[in-house]
């Protein structure tokens, strides 16, 4: 009887706790069948933030059965798939992969990079870090770095395809550069053309370490013959239009257009017209090779030069017309270019050209006039110098006037030396 | 016996209650969760439902998903991946891969209005002389510094160590990254919060200052920079001691960088450097014949007498060799040969000893020219046999090939041996 009594109790125990359990489950989203509702995971006890309790709470027991062993395996592919399978975005199965592929080559790389040097005390001596973090490095090192980039980079494209590096850049909200510089190149040929582009990239690098960062014209020699040889090798497997193209965003020309025409502001039929212009202009006179003679031009080579020179003049007026033409010649003038970008209205630059035109011609009148004595000759001369200062500060006003006079306005010492108030 | 009908009813009771519990367990929907993902689904996979996949390899067993770790609160989020055991490094990479983006988004949104999104291949490169503008923009790197700084603080609140500093360290990029890391490290520790926040707060006035010139470089603009460096020194001379204003002048001062630039190449003790500087800062400015000035002659010569001055007292301080050694290092002509150089792995020591050769030409044409007793002919021929010369000896210590890239770059000096002199 007593054993009855027992077995009645249990029994309906267990209807109050399936039924409470039930209940429970009903009011609220269920997890998962073989996850035990509530069951505490390690680390439950600590404090949780209120808005998220009760999502934790849940969440907890939808996993509390599962371990990211699970998922984890030494075999990259495999443990993608199993990523893929919790149903993780492929975002943060890269941001995974990409973070255990990194922790190898991470400290590869920082192997190659030399260890600082002990401070020397000798805090008076400048260095000079020319060329980012890896300038330090010997040619060498340089080598095997890109080495092991490449390694790293194939490896991440032969599990997420060749695109990797643009699925990373939308990852990680940066801008896709490849697509931005070399949309126009079809797919195919852009590893070719990032290749021949980074190796040209790697030997332009060896010459700024040679020369510590700094270039002259001997070195800037050398980095343009290394420039034609990669534009050269470029030029086999682009079509002529699609090198064009290419040029038009990639080629030193092209970006120092894009300095000269700060003040200009062309658009884009412009920049085309000016680009093949100064191409052309750049064509006809090659700069010469640092380690070969220059040849000697005949007379009649000299004058087909100038012919073309006119004629490439004449081409553009038709293509981009007389008016911007005579702008953009005004403002390769770096004094004039830089006070239309401070903020001097064009209209005062294009009057103060004129007024240098007309001080420098009465200049010359006055030069030539026999008539007058030396001290004469000094004084009128000093007159329109005065007078021309006194015109470009009113145009100009105080301020920009004062540093046109240090950075273009030498010629007004031409005219007549300052003195001294 | 009615004991017993009422266990087992009970029991049936019990059944039909199990049943129905685990009828709605496996029943139940998606929990709702999912709403508080925390990140940009960008492309879920296209996963089965089932745990085991079709070569059977990559089975997963739990029914758990990734959304069920999804939460706003990145403290809470960690701790989800701590409790079911994901790796730590991995746990990093996942956190400062959202924080990336998050701080990428900021960013953007920072410059957004300056052709940052551009693709206009065609846009030239604008520079920014307006004040208004830079004042902005400088705004927007102080709101950057800002942002990064509170990404590493919570990093370090999440892991107990900043771990973009930990990984720029195992890629060798040491403790000092950055553009001003270490650069106060001469002062005592205390100290150097204090007057990197004073130098970062003076930085913005001098800053503002140079905006506002607009390029402009006469004797109102060096006035005010002299005033606004007087105003920098005296500020920290209120935190530091003289003797650490010493310090701060003989690295940082605008007579330091001035020094410092001149010196390049030459090997100087502190010793030497200190002596160096503090004759130097005697001269200040006074050995620039600036152009703006309009100096009369006697300005001009006085200008030229205080260079040699100058000279004179580093001579007497340093020795004659070094100070010659000193002058050469500020010559043009020499550190562009230097250069050439170094770069063509000539021996140390050939561009000091062709920069001689020129010195030595030179001289001996300057001779040349008031020796009275020459007629122009026998002046010419004199002339002619010194450029020879020098050419010979610049050829045989360059070699023909950088020889030739010499005379092309540098090197014109020797065409002028042979040429008259100027008369004005």
């Amino acid at each position: 009887m007593k054993l009855r009594l027992i077995v009645l109790m249990l029994c309906l125990a267990g209807n109050v706790l399936l039924a409470t359990a039930l209940i429970r489950h009903s009011r609220q989203a269920p997890p998962h069948p073989e996850t035990p509702a509530h069951t505490p995971s390690k680390a439950v006890h600590q404090k949780k933030p209120a808005p998220t309790e009760i999502a934790a709470d849940v969440a907890e027991a939808q996993i509390s059965d599962f371990q990211w062993s699970q998922l984890d395996t030494p075999d990259y592919v495999v443990y993608i798939a199993r990523l893929r399978m919790f149903d993780m975005p492929d975002t943060q199965v890269r941001d995974i992969i990409y973070g255990l592929v990194e922790a190898i080559y991470r400290p590869r790389r920082g192997v190659l990079r030399p260890p600082k040097k002990p401070d020397d005390g000798k805090f008076w001596v400048q260095h000079f870090y020319w060329g980012g973090v890896d300038s330090q490095l010997t040619k060498m090192q340089r080598d095997q770095m890109t080495a092991l980039r490449k390694e790293e980079s194939d490896l991440m494209k032969s599990l997420f395809g060749d695109d990797f590096d643009q699925q990373r850049a939308k990852d990680t909200g940066s801008e896709d550069w490849i697509e931005k510089l070399n949309g126009f190149i079809p797919k195919e040929l852009r590893q070719q053309v990032q290749d021949i582009n980074q190796r040209m990239n790697e030997d332009k690098q060896q010459i700024y370490a040679d020369n510590e960062g700094y270039m002259d014209q001997d070195s800037q020699a050398d980095l343009r013959k290394i420039e034609k040889k990669y534009h050269d090798e470029m030029a086999k497997i682009l079509t002529p239009e699609q090198l064009m193209e290419w040029d038009l965003r990639n080629s030193d020309t092209a970006n120092q257009l894009k300095n000269d025409l700060s003040a200009f502001d062309p658009n884009e039929d412009e920049f085309r017209a000016l680009f093949q212009y100064k191409q052309a202009q750049e064509d006809l006179n090659p700069s010469s090779d640092p380690d070969s003679d220059a040849p000697q031009l005949t007379a009649d080579q000299r004058q087909a030069i100038a012919d073309k020179r006119k004629a490439l003049d004449d081409q553009l007026a038709q293509t981009v017309g007389t008016n911007r033409v005579a702008e953009y010649k005004l403002e390769q003038d770096y004094a004039y270019r830089s006070l239309i970008d401070s903020g001097v209205p064009k209209e005062s630059v294009f009057k103060l050209d004129e007024m240098k035109k007309q001080a420098e011609d009465a200049a010359s009148k006055i030069r030539n006039d026999q008539s007058l004595s030396a001290e004469d000759r000094a004084t009128a001369l000093s007159a329109i110098r005065i007078e021309t200062q006194n015109s470009i500060n009113e145009l100009l006003g105080t301020k920009p006037a004062k540093r046109y006079s240090g950075q273009g306005g030498w010629w007004l010492n031409n005219i007549a030396p300052i003195t001294k108030p | 016996m009615r004991i017993s009908f009422v266990i087992l009813l009970s029991l049936v009771a019990n059944i039909m209650l199990a049943a129905a519990w685990f009828r709605t367990t496996h029943a139940s929907p998606k929990p709702v969760e999912e709403a508080a993902v925390i990140e940009p689904v960008m492309e879920t996979a296209a996963s089965p439902p089932v745990a085991v996949s079709e070569d059977g390899a990559i089975g997963l067993t739990s029914q758990a998903r990734w959304s069920d770790l999804q939460t706003e609160d990145f403290r809470e989020f960690v701790r989800r991946l701590h409790a079911i055991g994901c790796p730590e490094e991995t746990i990093k990479d996942l956190v400062l891969a959202k924080l990336n983006r998050n701080f990428s988004v900021k960013q953007r949104a920072l410059w957004q209005d300056n052709d940052f999104n551009s693709n206009d291949y065609w846009k030239p490169y604008k520079r920014q002389r307006d004040p208004a503008m830079a004042k902005k923009n400088r705004g927007r790197m102080h709101e950057w510094r800002d942002l990064q700084k509170e990404k590493t603080a919570l990093l370090v609140e999440l892991f107990g160590v900043d771990v973009e500093k930990e990984r720029r360290k195992e890629e060798g990029f040491g403790e000092d990254w950055g553009w001003n890391s270490g650069s106060l490290a001469y002062l005592p520790e205390a100290k150097r919060d204090a007057v990197q926040k004073y130098l970062d707060d003076f930085q913005e006035k001098q800053q503002e200052f140079y905006a506002s010139i607009q390029g402009a470089w006469d004797s109102d603009v060096r006035a005010e920079r002299d005033r606004l460096e007087q105003e920098k020194m005296d500020g920290l001379a209120q935190i530091l001691t003289p003797q650490e204003l010493r310090e701060y002048a003989l690295r940082s001062s605008q007579i330091a960088s001035q020094v410092q630039s001149g010196i390049r190449g030459v090997d100087l003790t502190r010793a030497q450097y200190e002596a160096l500087f503090d004759v130097r800062s005697k001269y200040g400015d006074s050995i620039y014949n600036w152009s703006d000035e309009g100096n009369d002659a006697e300005t001009i010569k006085q200008i030229e007498q205080n260079k040699k001055d100058l000279q004179a007292d580093i001579a007497s301080t340093l020795g004659a060799s070094k100070a010659q050694e000193l002058e050469r290092a500020e010559d043009y002509s020499y550190q562009q040969l230097n250069r050439l150089a170094k770069r063509s792995n000539l021996p140390p020591g050939t561009a000091a000893k062709v920069y001689d050769f020129k010195g030595a030409a030179e001289k001996a044409v300057q001779e040349l020219a008031a020796n009275t007793d020459l007629t122009p002919e026998q002046q010419q021929a004199a002339r002619a046999q010194i450029k020879t010369e020098t050419e010979q000896a610049v050829k045989a210590a360059l070699g023909d090939k950088i020889y030739k890239r010499y005379m092309k770059n540098g090197g014109w000096w020797m065409n002028n041996l042979s040429q008259p002199p100027r008369h004005n």
